[in-house]
């Protein structure tokens, strides 16, 4: 009888990394020796659990951060593709637009935040329905008094009526041909964009409470501005349609949609809805509107 | 470019356009593209969600810092893997602690499926296994990498990649028993000590 196989033939057994001579002599054994048969199974037993155990995988908040750090951390230092070596310092907020706003689709983001910027956006009050009139869209002349939200349902019923959304939802047209890049695209609607991240929300979130944000490296941050707040909520490729500020459960917030497709690469199809916190731009809800 | 366009294109290609021609977007679609894997080793191997995101986080500011320093010759993914390897090892110097694999194997998976004392089980087997072994095991067995790129992302020549794991999974098989007609269940039974 051929000796036993040792730990690292039979593991490398297992993972087909035994070349072909070896392994018909690790075979004949493993036929007639049922101590090595038992091992194998044993080990055979652990990679199969190991792999059974699923993917983790980063929440949208917990991606959001990342991208927020890396896309800062390029805006402060040198050009691309320069070697390492300077210092992480917080990015000037003109240096870090023009890195994200390098997409057509951000500059709708842009274009967006720029009508929005200008309205003095007030306190939060009481509003008669989830479903007042648009007054408060980026599209709209702005009204001291948000629009009260409690719930998703409110959320898509009052982002419905914001001009932006609702004629996304009523035209949904298949996916134009992008514009020339560099080139302000015309509306801020599917015409602005590309395709967009995959995975787009689609279920409630309860906000940021317990997701822990990694904290190095990150500089001390301003609080957020709407402007703020849309880049880091809407991601590359995706439509902005609207943006407004609302009172969600009491707390002042930005309603900001946006379209992505519902399959990567394919047409602008689903409307996303976030309700960001105003102090700190943190996911209060997230749904979606899909026609 | 359109983001669609930039994500037809492979990871090399990407590094590529965000070095020579500074198509910034090409960050977003690697980041997209891999960030999931980067945090999963990491999450692995360091066993803290907060860990692994801050570990995620210097592996990704370092890519794109050292971008013009990739050589073409080798995969875009393992070098990747080898930057997260070292930063989860520079992490774990950092806290003067040998990770622990606590969170590492999640208890209740998304998907409900699996058995929660089975995954405590290997839980408990993960966190007492050396640093170098259990990155091995988890870049073969969660990861699926071959021995060749584990030796490229860690440095260690396949010889080593091979007795890392069948080290890692003795271990692992010791310390939860073999499994049973019972798909998914283990019992503690010792196994057979190693050939003479």
């Amino acid at each position: 009888m051929t000796p036993h196989l040792d730990t690292e033939q039979m593991s490398a057994y297992l993972d087909g990394e035994v070349p072909g001579s070896e392994r018909a002599t690790l075979e004949r054994h493993l036929a007639s020796c049922p101590d090595c048969t038992a091992r194998k199974a044993a080990l055979e037993g652990v990679v199969r659990s190991l792999k059974a155990l699923p993917p983790p995988i980063l929440t949208e908040i917990e991606a959001q951060s990342l991208r927020r750090v890396v896309r800062k951390d390029l805006g402060a230092g040198p050009a691309p593709g320069a070697e390492g070596g300077f210092a992480r310092r917080t990015p000037a907020r003109g240096t870090l637009w023009r890195f994200v706003a390098a997409g057509a689709a951000v500059a709708a983001v842009l274009i967006g935040i720029a009508v929005v910027s200008v309205a003095k956006l007030g306190s939060p009050s009481a509003h008669p329905t989830a479903a007042s009139a648009p007054q408060h869209s980026v599209f709209a002349s702005p009204s001291p008094a948000p629009a009260a939200l409690g719930t998703q349902a409110d959320v898509q019923a009052y982002a419905r009526t914001l001009p932006g959304v609702s004629s996304f939802l009523q035209q949904l047209a298949p996916r134009p041909e992008p514009a020339p890049a560099g080139t302000a695209p015309q509306a801020l609607g599917p015409a602005a964009a590309g395709t967009a991240k995959s995975g787009a929300t689609g279920t409630a979130q309860s906000g940021a409470t317990g997701v822990r944000v990694p904290a190095a490296n990150v500089a001390p941050q301003p609080p957020p501005t709407l402007a703020s707040c849309t880049l880091d909520a809407v991601p590359s490729g995706a439509a902005l349609l609207g943006a407004s500020a609302v009172a969600y459960q009491g707390t002042p917030a930005w309603l900001i949609a946006y379209a992505t497709p519902s399959t990567s690469g394919g047409p602008l199809n689903v409307v996303n809805l976030e309700v960001r916190s105003q102090a700190a731009c943190a996911l209060l809800t997230s749904t979606t509107i899909t026609p | 470019m359109w983001i669609a366009d930039l994500e037809a294109l492979s990871d090399e290609e990407l590094v590529r356009r965000f070095v020579d021609g500074k198509v910034a977007e090409a960050v977003d679609v690697l980041l997209r593209r891999h960030q999931d894997r980067v945090f999963g080793l990491a999450l692995r191997i360091l066993g803290s969600r907060a860990d692994a995101l801050d570990a995620s986080q210097d592996v990704f500011v370092g890519v794109f810092r050292k971008a013009s320093s990739f050589r073409h010759q080798s995969a875009f993914t393992t070098w990747l893997y080898r930057l997260t390897v070292n930063a989860c090892n520079d992490h774990a110097r950092k806290r003067s602690r040998q990770p622990v694999a606590a969170e590492a194997i999640e208890v209740a998976g998304p998907d409900g499926i699996g058995r929660s004392d089975d995954r405590m089980a290997i839980a408990g087997a993960m966190r007492r296994l050396p640093m170098e072994q259990r990155s091995a095991v988890i870049m073969r067995d969660l990861l699926g990498l071959s021995y060749e790129e584990i030796a490229a992302a860690t440095d260690v020549a396949v010889g080593t990649v091979k007795s890392r794991i069948a080290r890692g999974r003795a271990a692992l098989a010791g310390g939860l028993g073999e499994p049973t007609d019972q798909p998914g269940r283990l019992t503690p039974r010792a196994i057979p000590k190693k050939s003479p």
